[in-house]
């Protein structure tokens, strides 16, 4: 609901405003409740309630949609203004009546209400003008209803009939009476539709009663006809008229004429046909039918109304909706209606002049059906025969068998959608078959009921036009042709579906293709849906037949349910109107069936709707998935096909008959067949077009591994064309295809790819396709076995001469069809001066995801891939610093292509690259929040949900991808961390270079710099000196100790689960670590070094110079600034090995109250947080690297690491936004000063500061636990510390399993054997016990 | 892709995707010289039609799984407002 009605203005958009109404609905349905509540007092409420829905109901049609005019901006906000006040009102009396007493009176509630609807609908009348054209048709039915009633009752008061069903009639007169109360109420309320289905029911009603209680003809008072009303008179007549029937004699014929007026013979216009058809429809129907007939009438008159305003824009498509739910309406109701009744009314509506008047012209042809058989009395439909007063059952009325010769009597066949007319059997005569009046002739059949003298009824079935084939043209377009102006036409076409066999299949595709040509774009194509209306219509139709199949497979009790609810309260409105009880128990009763009724439609349509809606969006996303599929499927043909691998190309192209050479093999076959004809033109297609069939010969042999066989390049032409031909169709599950020996080729062939297109290849080709295609791709990027080919495949002709030369030019990367055609990975590759093997790996990379092969995303994945000093994150502005090492430039460019191909592919394929990453739960850690398990649905939301302003969702990424790299290193012995006093391994990057993963366990490497595996030495010391700050450095040299500060750092946190075990030989050597100039102290401790280098790799052609001689002496790291190497020895060396980059707060925040606290408390902004950001990241990567993770401790871990990286972002944000700590804050930051001034100097106590001082004792102590080094674990296979953790060392995995039990602590006995304590006792475990109950 | 060349290769891929008998296959290109070059055409994009439906199929697997979560729930939605409504009525029977 508008906040502001009097301001309100309507949104813009249809949506918007369908949702402003769905609002009032949901305030409305509130409001229910509350009036509900207050029932006692609340009377008025009701009145108000109800003349709000009302209101609403207004403003919508009957499956809930908003009515047109909402599309009138001033009658909307009026409709909406009106609606907001009074629900204001409402919302102000509830708060009356919710503090008033309950005994307090409301004078005259009842009135006032009244007065008030009355108000609500006038008002609104005048809102919704134009809408209810049908208002004055129901008015007049509602009159004409009061005069029959008047007549029936007096008719009844005036002859005291004997009732003969022992019915009472006053209470027969009471009900009808009750009828037309509810209709007056339905008029008042302009509830239309509900005002019909009783009409019906009265009509009914009326007639039961003139059939309980007979009268003869001179007693009946004459009913008025109703406007274009047929009587069952007139449908005899009708079935004369149309030559079905035989005339009956002529005095009786009279008879009957003086009672009723035939109105419906000759129609003159369209609305009057429409009359006409309804009431066929209608008389034809039995009771039991009549659901489905008001709803006929509801879409004929739906129609009718919008044919009343052709001047409307969207006419075309609001009448072409009608006229769906009308033709899916009326085919049912057909399927009930005698065949000759339905092909009159066809042909009508095809625009045919009724069949009478033809019957006119063609005397002779009615002369012939009126002569046989007059002894015989047949009868349209068996309902007639239960109406109508014996007198005339002695009609002598026939329906004659439509015999052959009668052919053209009957309809024009023309008209009947081009169905054949079979000659139909003859008319029979029996009389053994009596049948009593009620029974309906199965299968639609023509019945034909002889009516006998003795009033013996007796059906004969006959088949006479037993014809289903398919029409050619259908009522469907006959409505279109009618109806809709040229343009709606185009859309109507396309609509036509002829060929879909499966719109979940093969047509969709087709369609998109087709829709692409020249276009480019298939997104794009979707989103202007104007070409895809069709599609999307023929989808939603098959979606329908999927929803009907599967309801109707699961005999869909709960909809049976409903179906029942409804039909009871109907039930029990009809009882409770005829009920014998006082009028005001009456009016509470149906007042609040009403309220019941209201709301279990309003509840079961929004329900509906809300279906709808999902439904719609379920079609978008899967239109989208497939369509994008598609996309990238076409793209990776396309780019297989011209640009794979060059590789491939090579052995394709060349490996057989060169272009040249086939284009001359061509041109010799085109000479020998044309007998010399010379014409230029002529011999360059034909030349063409055998190139294109070659070439696909030899490219399908090539896959399918059979070589070249003869034929090729002339294809052997003694194939009998159709024994061919029927071998293919054969393949492609096609049969019955026609096709003579006198067919001319080239229609043999269109016949057969029509049925093609209608059977859709694929349905009929492999079922084992995915793995066939697999096997195909397999072979085309696997020259070799191309060129090899297999047993039976004769090996392809190898080019010779200078006409062959073997072109190892990169080829075209095959752009999709939004990259500007043209981009060649060549020019790429040359700009950038890629290595070969970088280039062989970007090439391989863009087949694997062709969505990427565009220059944009190729730019930025070469750019992702740098190192070194001018190289960082595409994210500068949540990832701070530079990448400079193999696992940041790894977490870079995974990031970077998970990105491009969100951009470019979509969610989903994002989604499968994520998981295609293969995280541990440790990677998965930085994306905790987003990923927790791992599942496709979880990558997808989060690539769905990816937000690059996101910051911890960029930076998780980032780490995670980060992590993945890092471990892929781990994994090739790029980098491996010091155990047992092993030393470390790790890598290091000397000069520019750019770098695309592991190919083969070793880097692969563009540009001029290299990397370095390492052996890593540590020595360490614990002494610390105070020195004066070094002013004596310049800039230069200040960036370069802070560097190498940082190295130190970072290496020091990849070898920081050594630091018990290798605390002697940190010991032995003592080297002073550069501090930054605000530092006061500066530390002499371990150090770090490069013992000698394992492997060099640089990037060249000659690379990788693997198990190469140490090209640089080792670094000394860790040393004072003063003595640094200069610029020339060691500028290039970033060794920064951190586990991760991070958000880290830069300058700008310098009067901070944080940094000022950092900078007393002898740190700094870039000091605090990147050390607290390295002692996250050892935290994490030794958990990682030496644990085996429980459930329980999976989490509790988890749960730590992530309050490590909350603090960090909570300090960080005060940081950036100059909040002002509180004391607790403060104590805390302290407390982390003093960790990483530990961890700085190589205290192996900085765990447990850091656990002291962010967690509590309990907490800290399984932090501890977590950190301890495992140095003898055959031995001493459990490790416990009176926590409620417990690590047991698994011998399969090589790693200690954590155990963590909340309420439990563990310790170790003296026998190495597991104290298990809680609440219960101890308990006493050995080794194996414990890790068996770890592990479940 | 606009060449003979080009345009022979991918059809000779989407011939070699299929799953038919040598002697299917052997018949079919028998067929393609006597195709014009629109009936080549229109085989390439029947076939790729075929085959970007067959590489799809998951997406439509998903859709009806998709749809008959939705009934289901619908089902359900429905059978909880048949519930209440049978609630009410009870309440004034």
């Amino acid at each position: 609901m508008p906040k502001n009605p009097e301001k309100f203005r309507p949104p813009s958009s249809l949506e918007e405003r369908r949702m402003v109404i769905e609002n009032l609905k949901n305030d409305l349905d509130a409001l229910t409740v509350e009036a509900g509540a207050l029932r006692k007092g609340g009377e008025e409420m009701d009145g108000l309630v109800k003349s709000i829905s009302m209101l609403i109901f207004e403003l919508s049609d009957e499956r809930g949609e908003p009515k047109r005019f909402i599309k009138d901006e001033d009658r909307f906000a009026k409709a909406i203004n009106k609606i907001s006040k009074k629900i204001d009102k409402i919302k102000n009396k509830l708060q009356e009546l919710s503090v008033e007493q309950p005994e307090t009176k409301i004078p005259e509630p009842q009135e006032e209400v009244k007065d008030e609807i009355k108000e609500d609908i006038q008002e609104l009348e005048t809102i919704t003008a134009g809408d209810d054209r049908e208002s004055i048709n129901v008015k007049e039915h509602y009159n004409h209803a009061e005069r029959t009633l008047e007549e029936l009752e007096s008719y009844l008061q005036n002859h005291n009939i004997e009732n003969p069903q022992g019915l009472s009639i006053e209470n027969y007169i009471k009900s009808l009476k009750g009828m037309l109360g509810r209709m007056k109420e339905k008029l008042d309320q302009k509830l239309y539709d509900d005002f019909e289905e009783i009409d019906i029911n009265f009509e009914l009603g009326v007639k039961d009663a003139y059939k309980i209680f007979p009268k003869s003809p001179d007693q009946v008072p004459k009913q008025q006809p109703k406007e274009k009303e047929i009587s069952d008179e007139d449908l005899k007549k009708i079935a004369i008229e149309l030559g079905v029937g035989k005339e009956q004699p002529e005095p009786e014929k009279k008879k009957v004429a003086k009672e009723k007026k035939v109105t419906v013979i000759g129609l003159e216009d369209a609305e009057a046909d429409w009359g006409l058809l309804e009431e066929i429809g209608v008389k034809l129907l039995s009771k039991e039918k009549r659901q489905e007939t008001n709803e006929l009438t509801k879409r004929i008159n739906q129609i009718l109304r919008l044919a009343g305003k052709a001047d409307r824009a969207n006419l075309p498509n609001e009448v072409e909706e009608q006229m769906k739910r009308f033709e899916h309406t009326f085919k049912e109701l057909l399927s009930k209606i005698p065949e000759n009744i339905y092909k009159e009314f066809k042909s009508q509506l095809a625009g045919n002049a009724p069949s009478w008047e033809k019957t006119k012209e063609k005397e002779k042809s009615v002369e012939k059906v009126k002569e046989p058989k007059k002894e015989t009395e047949p009868v349209l439909e068996e309902q007639i025969i239960e109406e109508k007063p014996i007198e005339e059952e002695k009609l002598s009325l026939e329906l004659h068998p439509l015999e052959p010769e009668n052919e053209d009597v009957e309809i024009d066949v023309s008209d009947l959608q081009g169905e054949p007319v079979k000659p139909s059997a003859e008319l029979k005569t029996s009389e053994k078959e009596p049948v009593m009046s009620g029974e309906i002739p199965d299968k639609g059949i023509v019945a034909e009921k002889m009516v006998k003298a003795e009033n013996k009824v007796e059906i004969i079935p006959d088949y006479p036009v037993e014809v289903k084939q398919e029409p050619k043209k259908g009522l469907w377009s006959r409505f279109k042709e009618a109806v809709f102006n040229r343009e709606t036409k185009k859309v109507a076409q396309k609509v036509s579906y002829d060929t879909v066999t499966s719109v979940l299949g093969v047509k969709l595709i087709t369609d998109a293709l087709y829709a692409i040509k020249g276009k480019g774009d298939l997104a794009e194509w979707w989103k202007g849906r104007k070409e895809s209306k069709g599609s999307r219509e023929a989808i939603n139709e098959a979606y329908q037949n999927l929803i009907e199949s599967f309801e109707k497979n699961k005999k869909n009790k709960t909809l049976e349910e409903s179906e029942k609810i409804v039909q009871h309260l109907a039930d029990l409105k009809t009882k409770v109107e005829s009920a014998d009880i006082s009028p005001e128990e009456k009016k509470a009763l149906l007042d609040r069936l009403w309220l019941i009724s209201m709301k279990h439609e309003q509840d079961s349509k929004a329900t509906a709707k809300d279906r709808n809606k999902q439904v719609d969006s379920a079609l978008d996303s899967y239109i989208q998935g497939k369509i994008s599929g598609m996309k990238i499927a076409r793209d990776g043909l396309n780019f297989a096909l011209t640009a794979t691998g060059f590789a491939m190309l090579r052995g394709l192209m060349y490996a057989g008959t060169a272009i040249a050479e086939r284009a001359g093999k061509a041109r010799k076959e085109f000479d020998k067949k044309t007998f010399g004809a010379n014409e230029k033109k002529t011999e360059l297609k034909f030349v063409a077009k055998d190139v294109f069939v070659n070439s696909a010969i030899e490219t399908a042999r090539a896959l399918t591994g059979r070589g070249e066989k003869e034929g090729v390049g002339g294809v052997k032409r003694t194939v009998d064309f159709i024994k061919a031909l029927g071998t293919i169709a054969r393949g492609f599950g096609i049969y019955g295809l026609a096709i003579s020996g006198t067919t001319v080729h080239e229609q043999a062939i269109d016949k057969l790819l029509s049925q093609l297109k209608e059977n859709g290849a694929a349905v009929t080709v492999s079922k084992n396709f995915a793995e066939h295609v697999e096997r195909v791709w397999e072979t085309y990027s696997n020259p070799t076995n191309i060129l090899g080919g297999n047993k039976e495949s004769e090996k392809p002709e190898v080019p010779s001469g200078p006409e062959q030369p073997p072109i190892v030019e990169r080829p075209e990367v095959p752009v999709p069809a939004e990259v500007p055609q043209g981009i060649s990975i060549d020019q790429i590759i040359d700009d950038n001066k890629l290595s070969a093997e970088f280039s062989d790996s970007l090439v391989s990379f863009l087949k694997e995801h062709p969505e990427l092969s565009n220059k944009e995303s190729i730019e930025n994945i070469l750019n992702a891939s740098k190192i070194g000093p001018d190289a960082h994150s595409h994210h500068g502005n949540i990832i701070k610093g530079t990448i400079d090492t193999l696992d940041e430039s790894g977490g870079e460019r995974r990031q970077v292509i998970f990105e491009e191909i969100l951009k470019h592919g979509g969610p989903q394929a994002a989604a499968n690259y994520l998981q295609s990453q293969h995280f541990s739960s440790y990677h998965l850690r930085h994306l905790s929040g987003h990923i927790n398990k791992g599942t496709p649905d979880e990558f997808l939301k989060f690539a769905e949900k990816y937000n690059t302003n996101d910051p911890r969702m960029v930076s998780g990424l980032f780490q995670a991808m980060q992590g993945r790299e890092s471990t892929d290193l781990a994994n090739a012995g790029l980098e491996v961390d010091a155990v047992n006093g092993k030393p470390g391994i790790d890598n290091h990057v000397r000069g520019k270079v750019s770098y695309f993963g592991l190919e083969g366990g070793k880097p692969v490497l563009s540009g001029s710099g290299t990397v370095t595996v390492d052996q890593m030495g540590v020595r360490g010391a614990v002494v610390e000196k105070t020195v004066a700050p070094d002013k004596e450095l310049d800039l230069g040299k200040t960036d370069i100790k802070e560097s190498i500060r940082e190295d130190w750092q970072k290496m020091g946190s990849r070898l920081a689960p050594q630091w018990e075990g290798n605390a002697s030989v940190q010991a032995e050597t003592n080297t002073v670590v550069p501090q930054t100039e605000s530092s006061r102290t500066e530390a002499v401790r371990p150090a770090t070094r490069v013992e000698k280098t394992l492997n060099t790799y640089k990037s060249s052609e000659s690379t990788p110079v693997a198990e190469a001689a140490p090209v640089v002496a080792p670094v000394e790291k860790n040393i004072p600034a003063e003595k640094m190497p200069a610029p020339k020895q060691a500028p290039e060396t970033n060794v920064e090995k951190s586990a991760e980059k991070s958000p880290i707060a830069s300058e700008p925040h310098a009067d901070a109250p944080l940094n000022k606290f950092l900078v007393e408390h002898g740190s700094n902004q870039k000091e605090f947080f990147g050390n607290f950001q390295t002692m996250r990241a050892a935290i994490e990567k030794h958990m990682d690297s030496s644990l085996v993770y429980t459930e329980g401790s999976s989490k509790f871990l988890e749960e730590k690491t992530n309050y490590l990286y909350g603090l960090q972002e909570k300090y960080k944000s005060a940081l950036e936004h100059n909040l002002k700590l509180s004391s607790t804050d403060l104590r805390q930051i302290d407390k982390i000063i003093e960790t990483e001034e530990l961890y700085k100097n190589r205290k192996d106590e900085w765990v447990e500061a850091l656990g002291k001082s962010l967690f509590n004792k309990e907490d800290g102590k399984v932090m501890e636990l977590v950190f301890a080094e495992h140095s003898n674990p055959d031995l001493e296979p459990i490790l416990a510390n009176n926590s409620n953790a417990v690590r047991i060392w698994d011998p399969a995995k090589k790693k200690d399993v954590i155990w963590y039990v909340e309420d439990t602590t563990f310790n170790v006995n003296k026998n190495g054997d597991l104290i298990v304590k809680d609440s219960s006792g101890e308990k006493i475990m050995d080794k194996e016990t414990v890790l068996k109950l770890a592990k479940q | 892709m606009s060449s003979a060349e080009e345009r022979g290769k991918r059809l000779g891929f989407l011939i070699a995707t299929l799953e038919l008998t040598s002697q299917q296959r052997e018949a079919l290109f028998s067929l393609l010289p006597e195709m014009s070059e629109a009936q080549l055409e229109e085989l390439s994009e029947v076939l790729e039609a075929s085959y970007l439906q067959e590489v799809t199929k998951n997406a439509d697997e998903k859709l009806v799984g998709e749809l008959k979560n939705i009934e289901e729930k619908y089902e359900d939605a429905v059978a909880q407002v048949n519930a209440n409504t049978t609630k009410e009525l009870d309440s004034i029977s």
